[in-house]
């Protein structure tokens, strides 16, 4: 419990929320109706509505767990609740590889794509599919969930400087990959 | 978000599933958490526990309260007073805050020693206490500004093996929040009540015990929006004790609080030098096995204002021992003519 007095349902923070959480339960829903949707659509976006249910749930309820763990200087839960589930999404690892590899070989190759007349979307699969894991998930975190750089960091405990080389390098390899 | 990470977006929004189903996604948190947070099951062992409470200590109240009335006015507070006649003592020497005009504001501000927990660089998760200078203003017309700033060093480590992995933790904690309402549906939301109704509370003890301390945070309960699962009467006076509401009610909070059944005093100490009767009221905090915890008021014995407040976790976290205070505050309060005033020596 960090929090007591007005000042704390003054500002109704995340953190806050969390802290009073301790005391009062009934707090946590307050910040699941604040986030449900965010860390659901990442889910569902990688790997279909089915598992996103069982993720969430599962994300939610290891946040409710580890509300005492939580670090109060940061305001804003997102960026934790998406580091909890992404730990929990690689249980769905198999399905978001079979997605993308759906995609790779489905997705014709129209003129309607973006990049050089040409639809870049299977080998941007194909390029997903060859990035490593530790590579993929911050440019996910970042594209999917809109996450800043300092969030990724804090979402999946590494230093900021390593999310942008993270980042950067999954950009370059999906970028040769879509232009070659 | 670069050309490629939009492309990602596009191939990963391709086929995306409806929107999720709120009630049924959160009836599945329920099931996984086991003990629901906010459960009837919760609520019913609540009720349960403030039962038993209640009937234990009913005796205690009617022979606390006996004594208290004999007590002269005006003296120094004897040292065997209980905590309903202190309490009921500051009451009747009224309030130490004048009324607070139109347009001006009550200002609260003090320092708050925090347990703060998290992981470091390495992902390694540890604890350390911050401390953060506070400051509220409530006006007359129902706005409020927050302004919360935390030190930038740690002030201290429950082990030693906290101190160690809180040097490899380079994010700032130095970055201040300041939010402002002027809301009066924030207002509501946050204290529980317009601020109209708050100014028009009854100043007859009982009575306003029944107001705001019988069902505390009964609006957030009707709100849905969380915090109040456990009554903490003392939070609940807190809220009214940060707002500009009448002098009598103010004074009248304290012999409000006087007619809690499980209020006890403790010995009495200080805050920033200046002497403090303590008062602590003992709740269970669900969610957690053998949850006691104290929360402690510091009045000042002369005048009757709010000095400090803290929580003392009466069981062993953190590498803490039981008995140890997770977060302690220190109050100081006067009237103020705008929203950035800030009473000198603060």
């Amino acid at each position: 419990m960090i929090e007591n007095a007005p000042v704390s349902r003054v500002a109704q923070t995340d953190a806050e929320l969390l802290a009073a959480s301790l005391e009062h339960p009934e707090s946590f829903r307050t910040l699941f109706e604040r986030h449900y949707q965010s860390v659901w659509r990442f889910l569902a976006w990688r790997f279909g509505g089915a598992a996103a249910d069982d993720a969430c749930a599962e994300t939610f309820a290891t946040a409710f767990a580890e509300r005492g763990r939580y670090d109060h200087s940061h305001a804003d839960a997102r960026p934790w609740l998406l580091g909890i589930a992404v730990n929990h999404g690689r249980r769905h690892a198999r399905r978001e590889r079979r997605r993308l590899e759906q995609l790779a070989g489905t997705v014709s190759r129209t003129p309607s794509g973006p990049t050089v007349g040409l639809d870049p979307r299977g080998e941007l699969a194909r390029g997903l599919l060859a990035l490593d894991e530790r590579d993929r998930e911050p440019l996910l975190l970042l594209a999917l969930a809109d996450l800043s750089y300092a969030q990724i960091a804090v979402a999946l405990g590494i230093p900021e400087g390593t999310v942008r080389s993270r980042i950067n390098r999954a950009r370059r390899q999906l970028k040769e990959v879509i232009q070659k | 978000m670069n050309e490629i990470d939009q492309l990602v977006r596009e191939l990963y929004a391709t086929d995306a599933p409806p929107a999720a189903e709120l009630e049924a996604l959160w009836t599945s948190v329920e099931r996984r958490i086991g003990a629901p947070a906010g459960s009837s099951h919760i609520r019913w062992r609540e009720r349960r526990w403030r039962v038993a409470l209640a009937v234990g200590l009913a005796g205690a109240t009617v022979l606390a309260f006996l004594p208290a009335r004999r007590h002269s006015l005006g003296g120094a507070i004897p040292q065997n007073a209980s905590a309903a006649q202190v309490l009921r003592i500051l009451a009747d020497r009224g309030s130490s805050l004048p009324d607070v005009p139109r347009g001006s504001f009550l200002y609260s501000g003090g320092t708050r020693t925090v347990l703060s927990t998290g992981p470091n660089d390495d992902g390694i998760t540890f604890h350390a206490f911050i401390r953060q200078h506070w400051q509220l203003w409530v006006g007359r017309d129902g706005s409020v500004r927050q302004r919360v700033r935390t030190e930038r060093a740690y002030v201290g480590y429950p082990t030693r093996r906290d101190r160690r992995l809180a040097r490899r933790y380079t994010e700032p904690l130095d970055i201040p929040e300041d939010t402002t309402s002027h809301s009066p549906a924030t207002f509501r939301r946050d204290f529980g009540m317009t601020l109209s109704a708050m100014r028009r509370l009854p100043t007859e003890p009982s009575a306003l015990a029944r107001a705001v301390l019988a069902n505390p945070y009964a609006h957030e309960r009707r709100n849905n929006n969380g915090l109040g699962l456990v009554d903490d009467p003392f939070e609940a006076a807190l809220s009214i004790l940060m707002a500009p509401v009448r002098p009598a009610t103010r004074a009248a909070m304290y012999g409000a609080l006087a007619t809690l059944p499980h209020v006890r005093r403790l010995p009495d100490e200080s805050v920033a030098g200046r002497p403090a009767v303590a008062v602590a009221l003992r709740f269970v905090m669900p969610g957690a096995r053998h949850s006691l915890c104290d929360h402690v008021l510091l009045l000042d014995p002369a005048t009757g204002a709010l000095l400090g407040s803290r929580y003392v976790y009466l069981f062993s976290t953190a590498g803490l021992p039981a008995g140890t205070a997770i977060n302690r505050w220190t109050y100081r309060q006067a009237v103020v003519p705008t929203l950035r005033s800030v009473p000198k020596g603060q």
